[in-house]
């Protein structure tokens, strides 16, 4: 076994050498996206006198903690292996509901309450049931949600926004500080964090990995796939309504447009983060420096005077680059492998190579 | 196929000019430690039908693979028409006539049967083709097979036993000299292999050559011009028509001594660990029964299809008996259900490491612990891997980083990983799926230890194989599977590899 020893050959390097590779293992998750969001901090910090200040991170955290919050709940069905297009209908109708309620004079606890709690009961029994347990495609099913959603949302507002300027509190919860620091980004944080803890954590974080990193492996180790699947679902859906729900408080308003096509921002910035789109690989951190470089670039771009529109360009050019150096990185190593030991293109015949005695067959 | 009338004039000249078609010369190719052929010379002359036998992962397979195009050999010379070739793609070996045949079959299933038959026809981006036109250039391929369908039906619609003639008449498209057949016959019955022999004969006679892989002796007594035999990747030697029969062709494959490894003794405690009474396995004809002793190993021998895994599969819980018991230490198990069986001490090792198995992309440490998790408890890295450290060293396994992807082991070392997860829920009965497929050969016997162990240490297990040298080395009792049914069960003495393979390849 040629690469066993290649690992533990007690080289020129030795085991400072080792240990040194596994650090190195672990920085190179993030090397790209780390890389990049250092460069463009550099950049705008010494291109822009006014990027460097603490009112452009507060501005920066407290307008991208809706967004760390839509891909938090992203990266689970991403993780096992799904996505979740519908999270920016959600997100809007959430709002919406929101907004609806709270004019109707239902108070604000039990508002959140019952609209994350019908989210997530909605994921589970759309999206994550069909997905799930009848196996539709992930990507034909949230398609489906995405519009429904979005069609309820402007049946229900007649197209028109929603404005909400006398819910004192949830304004306040959306757009103060508490020691200098967004009350939004520091709820954002929080979600993050729970979600770190439960990806790393817990035996259903371990199930999510799995079922991303190999299904049938899964299924052969007794977890129940489709229940996995499913709880994915419902948790981005539950996210989504209370990322829509800050944005009510952010924008002072609600309507049938607002977040459209934080799917695809959300989708980015999980996938700059290093999650594989086919699950499996990846973590919650790596969804955070996603996010992060997002904001970053937005608001450099901003303050440079630079049209927004290349926030897009940049942000097409940096997903691509990184999957695509992430990809031949993995061939690399692959070709590498298969120099060393070929073992997957040994002779193996998967099928019965035997011999017929000749008696009583012979023709 | 307005070129057909010359390349048969090309074909004629060149029968004339050369004695042979193609001639490899002291082929060799590596794969890590695995040296899978050495030093192998063939000569193949034109309308010549020649067999190439061997057992499972004695370089038959390589050595078509290296004459396709598909693997490059290390050293060794390909000449054809006595000029020296390098190809290293099969689109290269079907410009110099070359073309093979396998048992998978690679066709696009929703297309047509004739754009999958004209799939390797050389075309550019610009070409345009109407359907029409296509099933037009496609009908004498299918007459030369003898396939009647209409060219324009959907692949998807012919039967499983007409894939292979499609596959045959796709590699006729590009009018090649020679024709590697890899195994073609072993998913088909026996009025669609005889169709198959035919249109080798017919071929043969139109002078195109054939190499002609298979494990079923008394096709290649039937067929081949002469047979060549390989053994550990060695050319052990040659055989004409005359001299063969089956008794020499497969003592000329197997080649070695009784197997080295002795099976533990079974514990004498009387009780039965795992039971199967009269169980109905889904897709097997009749019943299926037998016992299994704690420290006894029971096989399960029988070729791909012949439903060795679905008998494993249907005890794991994966498929429901239609009928009959399962017991474990005398309580029954229900049927059809993967979390009762795991519960009650039934441990599957499937067969695919890369499809069923592992999580490639993971951790080696995920990997051990897989299936331990549950769903609101903690789980900690560091048990986590303590239980890999503890498993890797039980088995020998020199691996450091448990952090590294499973996917950078050695296929050994990946089977050691799928056994060991397997272990760490103590089973009470362990099932077995070709536990050396794609493993080396010092692996292997790592394996085969690993399986002793485990018996002496009074586990119960199932293992299902076509490796007769393993099932033989390990299995205390062997079961006979042939075409879904249970053809018989011989004792470890009874069980000669001549024995199993007769029975196991339809006879009595």
């Amino acid at each position: 076994m040629a690469e066993d020893v290649s690992v533990t050959a007690v080289g020129p390097m030795g085991q400072n050498g080792r240990a040194l590779n596994s650090l190195k293992g672990a920085m190179s998750t993030y090397r790209g996206v780390a890389t990049v969001l250092i460069l463009l901090l550099i950049v705008f910090g010494f291109a822009q006198s006014s990027f460097m200040t603490t009112s452009n991170f507060q501005n920066i955290v407290s307008s991208n903690a809706i967004l760390l919050v839509i891909a938090v709940g992203m990266t689970f069905p991403m993780l096992a292996g799904g996505f979740d297009l519908s999270v920016a209908g959600t997100d809007a109708l959430a709002g919406i509901l929101l907004s609806k309620l709270l004019l109707a004079g239902m108070p604000m606890v039990e508002a959140i309450g019952i609209i994350i709690i019908s989210a997530v009961v909605l994921g589970a029994i759309t999206n994550g049931l069909l997905i799930g347990y009848f196996g539709v495609n992930f990507f034909i099913v949230t398609l489906g949600t995405l519009t429904i959603t979005q069609g309820i949302s402007l049946q229900i507002t007649g197209g028109n926004d929603i404005t909400m300027y006398n819910e004192k509190w949830l304004l306040q919860v959306a757009n103060n500080n508490v020691f200098g620091f967004p009350i939004l980004g520091l709820v954002a944080l929080a979600i993050l964090i729970l979600g770190i803890l439960v990806l790393r954590y817990t035996g259903f974080g371990r199930m999510v990995y799995s079922v991303g990193g190999n299904q049938e492996a899964a299924r052969l180790s007794g977890i129940s796939v489709a229940r996995v699947r499913l709880t994915t679902y419902a948790i981005s859906a539950g996210l989504a309504a209370l990322a829509g729900m800050l944005e009510v408080g952010r924008l002072a308003s609600s309507g049938p447009t607002t977040d459209s096509t934080i799917e695809l921002t959300g989708a980015a910035a999980v996938l700059i983060g290093g999650v594989a789109f086919g699950g499996g690989v990846g973590t919650l951190l790596g969804t955070f420096l996603g996010v992060a470089f997002l904001g970053v670039l937005q608001s450099g771009l901003l303050i440079s005077g630079i049209s927004s529109y290349w926030q897009g360009i940049i942000t097409g050019i940096v997903l691509i680059a990184s999957v695509t150096v992430d990809r031949m990185r993995a061939r690399r190593a692959s070709t590498k492998k298969l120099r060393q030991t070929g073992e997957d293109q040994a002779p193996t015949v998967s099928d019965t190579v035997l011999p017929i005695p000749g008696e009583g067959m012979s023709s | 196929m307005p070129e057909l009338g010359m390349d048969f004039a090309d074909r004629a000249a060149s029968t004339l000019h050369s004695q042979t078609f193609l001639v490899a010369n002291a082929v060799s190719k590596r794969f890590g430690a695995v040296q899978a052929l050495s030093d192998v010379s063939l000569e193949v002359r034109p309308g010549e039908i020649v067999g190439l036998a061997g057992e499972n992962g004695s370089g038959k397979s390589t050595l078509a693979k290296v004459l396709t195009g598909l693997i490059r050999p290390d050293s060794g010379e390909i000449s054809i028409d006595g000029q020296s070739v390098t190809f290293s793609n099969p689109g290269q070996a079907l410009e110099l006539g070359i073309a093979g045949v396998t048992q998978e079959v690679s066709v696009v299933p929703l297309l047509s049967v004739a754009e999958n038959i004209l799939l390797t026809r050389k075309r550019r981006f610009s070409s345009m083709y109407t359907q029409s036109q296509l099933a037009r250039d496609a009908q004498p391929l299918l007459d030369r097979v003898g396939l009647t369908c209409n060219p324009r039906a959907q692949f998807a619609s012919l039967r499983p036993g007409e894939y292979v003639l499609v596959e045959i008449a796709k590699s006729l498209a590009r009018n090649p000299r020679l024709l590697l057949m890899d195994e073609v016959t072993t998913r088909i019955g026996g009025r669609d292999a005889d169709r198959v022999f035919e249109i080798i004969l017919q071929l043969q006679s139109d002078g195109v050559s054939i190499v002609y892989i298979t494990h079923r002796l008394e096709e290649i007594l039937r067929l081949c011009d002469r047979t060549v035999v390989l053994r550990d990747g060695r050319l052990v030697g040659e055989i004409s028509r005359a001299d063969a029969s089956g008794e020499t062709i497969s003592r000329m494959m197997v080649g070695r001594d009784a197997s080295p490894y002795q099976r533990p003794a079974i514990a004498e405690t009387g009780t039965q660990r795992l039971e199967l009474h009269k169980v109905l396995v889904p897709d097997i004809v009749g019943s299926v029964s037998f016992n299994v002793r704690p420290g006894e190993a029971v096989g399960l021998c029988g070729l791909v299809g012949s439903g060795r895994t679905e008998i494993l599969e249907t005890i794991a819980g994966l498929r429901k008996a239609e009928g009959g018991e399962i017991l474990v230490s005398g309580f029954a198990v229900k049927p059809g259900s993967l979390t009762t069986a795991r519960r009650m001490g039934i441990s599957f090792v499937p067969e695919d490491r890369h499809k069923q198995g592992l999580m490639m992309e993971s951790p080696i440490r995920l990997n051990f612990s897989l299936g331990r998790w549950r769903t609101l408890r903690f789980v900690s890295r560091v048990q986590e891997t303590a239980l890999a450290r503890l498993y890797a060293h039980k088995f020998n396994m020199r691996l450091i980083e448990f952090e590294r992807k499973v996917s950078t082991l050695s296929g050994g070392n990946q089977q050691k990983v799928m056994i060991g997860r397997a272990l760490s829920s103590s089973p009470k009965v362990l099932l077995l799926d070709e536990p050396t497929r794609g493993v080396d050969v010092g692996a292997r016997g790592e394996v085969f230890e690993m399986i002793k162990e485990l018996l002496e240490g009074g586990i119960a297990i199932v293992l299902a194989s076509s490796d007769m040298v393993e099932l033989r080395a390990l299995s205390h009792t062997i079961i006979v599977l042939h075409d879904r049914q249970v053809v018989g069960a011989l004792t470890a003495e009874e069980a000669t590899e001549e024995r199993l393979a007769f029975m196991m390849s339809g006879g009595i």
